[in-house]
């Protein structure tokens, strides 16, 4: 692991979650947020966006199963994002059973992101754009995995929840 | 009530001898689980290979401790690859904890722990490989179409992250599974036949359903090749299945009886397809009727009908059997859930509603508030202010 910070220098750190039903675009949706993105034996994918030489978001890409993986990350991430395929019926109900169980255990802000990729909706984008608020603590937003735009889009939407939250 | 002197019930405890320890090793007697201390890698390597416990629990760096070292040796070994691993350790540091997500393990503890919590753990992960044991009860996991993912697909997305899964596979009028410990294949099931001619078979099957079980269990090892080696050879069947296939007619065309010349040279599997079409039947069919290995059964049909022993018909054969209603049945639910996209968002406003359900590998996790403003002592280096998320934010926005 190579480290974008120096030892010693970072001082503040945020970590999200992205998370998702087997075959979710858990790794192209970190990649098209963060310049550097690894994945651990464990299936753990981890990618660092660094805002300055004292702040840096990781953001944890995990699987639902991975009952340790929430031990490590659960209690400290500001917030996670449930990604499924749109087209995916398996993936539907999965990201389903994701939320009931998230939902249950952690009282963090959440968006539900239903991921597009490259492929169209039978309806305008335009109607689906903005994010659909399901409660103070969850959106549902579509959203294309293989933007760098639409990924932005969706944890912006994320940190304006925290903000608000904070507000 | 366990037996504690059954050994499958026996955790070794890699760790100092401490009260904390002592104090564990009490609390999993309640639970009727054997515990035993090794407080040095050499010693507790030599106990593990020797006789190999149900579990381990491994602190990361001790006097006499190396745990990363201890699992690297263990996972070495033929009779400790597969062995449950629990790490609990004080890692408080970030960088400490991402580097426990490389290690190979089964459950990550925190220090200082609470005894009853790592032994509900423990209990838990025994519970799961008793219960699993040949069983097919679904813990996580997920469906699908071989045509989209094939059991090839699926062995090797399992091989790469190490995991454990029963893949239960259903093809139009048969079902088979296959067994994957920790990535590696450790059996499979078809027909009469054996563990690796069913594997090779199974991973033939190009279409049909599939539902993949993620879960630990305990079987004796029937195939002792490699996983990668099973791979190269199966991509080699899939390859000479296909060109067989191609020169036949599709699947589900009927074959039937065609002239009566030549009965008499017919070999044992080209009669017994003969005796099969007593009465006119897809191929598919016909090949699972014939219980053997599917590519010889392509290969005597190919020549079956070269010298028109038998034929083929258009159109199709008898109403589907209860085995192809059900797969049928099922396909038609999944696909009903798609129907509607805004009943598709609108199911997320209906979570909450009756019983919450606990995965079971999440069952220890107590409900946690992840507030930015929460306990310092968990979350000191994740306290972001207002201004660092409005930072971040700006980030994004300028990229």
């Amino acid at each position: 692991m190579q480290p974008l910070l120096e030892a010693g220098g970072i001082q503040r750190v945020g970590e999200i979650v992205i998370v998702g039903p087997p075959g979710a675009a858990k790794q192209p949706f970190l990649s098209a947020l963060c310049p550097q993105v690894e994945i651990t034996n464990q299936d753990i994918i981890l990618g660092y966006l660094p805002i300055h030489d004292e702040l840096m978001l990781y953001c944890y890409g995990i699987s639902y199963g991975q009952g340790f993986a929430w031990d490590l990350v659960g209690r400290k991430m500001l917030g996670y994002i449930v990604i499924f395929d749109w087209f995916d019926d398996t993936a539907f109900a999965g990201s389903k059973e994701i939320v009931e169980f998230t939902a249950s255990y952690f009282s963090a802000p959440f968006i539900i992101a239903a991921d597009l990729s490259d492929r169209p909706l039978p309806i305008p984008e335009s109607a689906v754009r903005p994010p659909i608020g399901l409660s103070t603590m969850s959106k549902f937003m579509f959203c294309r995995s293989s933007k760098p735009a639409s990924v932005r889009k969706v944890v912006i939407t994320l940190l304006d929840m925290l903000i608000e939250k904070l507000e | 009530m366990k037996d504690s002197t059954n050994t499958k019930q026996l955790v070794l405890i890699v760790d100092e001898a401490t009260a904390e320890t002592a104090q564990l090793i009490k609390v999993l007697g309640d639970y009727q689980i054997k515990a035993e201390l090794r407080a040095d890698n050499e010693e507790a390597y030599s106990y593990c290979v020797q006789h190999p416990p149900a579990l381990l629990i491994c602190e990361i760096k001790q006097e006499n401790i190396d745990g990363i070292a201890l699992l690297q040796r263990l996972r070495e070994h033929n009779l400790t690859k597969s062995l449950p691993v629990v790490i609990a350790a004080r890692v408080p540091e970030l960088e400490e904890r991402l580097k426990i997500l490389h290690l190979d393990i089964d459950d990550f503890i925190s220090k200082p722990y609470y005894p009853e919590e790592v032994a509900v753990r423990v209990d838990t992960i025994l519970q799961e490989l008793e219960r699993h044991m040949g069983s097919s009860q679904r813990e996580h996991g997920f469906t699908g179409n071989l045509e989209d993912m094939n059991l090839m697909d699926l062995i090797q997305t399992l091989e790469l992250g190490g995991k454990s899964a029963i893949i239960h596979m259903m093809r139009e009028p048969e079902e088979g599974h296959v067994y994957v410990l920790r990535g590696e294949v450790v059996d499979a099931s078809l027909r009469d036949l054996g563990a690796e001619e069913a594997l090779q078979n199974l991973m033939m099957w190009l279409h049909g359903h599939f539902d993949l079980n993620m879960l630990t269990f305990q079987r004796p090892r029937q195939i002792n090749k490699s996983t990668r080696d099973l791979l190269v050879s199966g991509s080699q069947r899939i390859h000479a299945y296909k060109e067989r296939a191609n020169q036949l007619p599709p699947m589900d065309s009927v074959l039937a009886r065609g002239g009566n010349e030549g009965l008499e040279t017919l070999s044992d599997l080209e009669r017994q397809i003969w005796a099969l079409l007593s009465k006119p039947q897809p191929l598919r069919i016909l090949i699972s009727a014939c219980r053997k290995d599917e590519l010889r059964v392509l290969e005597a049909v190919q020549e079956l009908l070269a010298r028109g022993v038998i034929v083929s018909r258009a159109g199709s054969a008898d109403s589907p059997d209860i085995l192809t209603q059900n797969i049928m049945m099922r396909v038609s639910h999944a696909k009903e859930i798609n129907k509607d996209p805004y009943s598709r968002i609108a199911s997320f406003f209906k979570r909450g509603n009756g019983e919450k359900k606990k995965p079971s590998l999440m069952n220890e996790i107590p409900p946690v508030e992840n507030q930015l403003t929460g306990p310092a002592a968990i979350t000191q280096k994740i306290h972001l202010q207002r201004g660092d998320l409005l930072l971040i934010r700006q980030r994004l926005l300028s990229q």
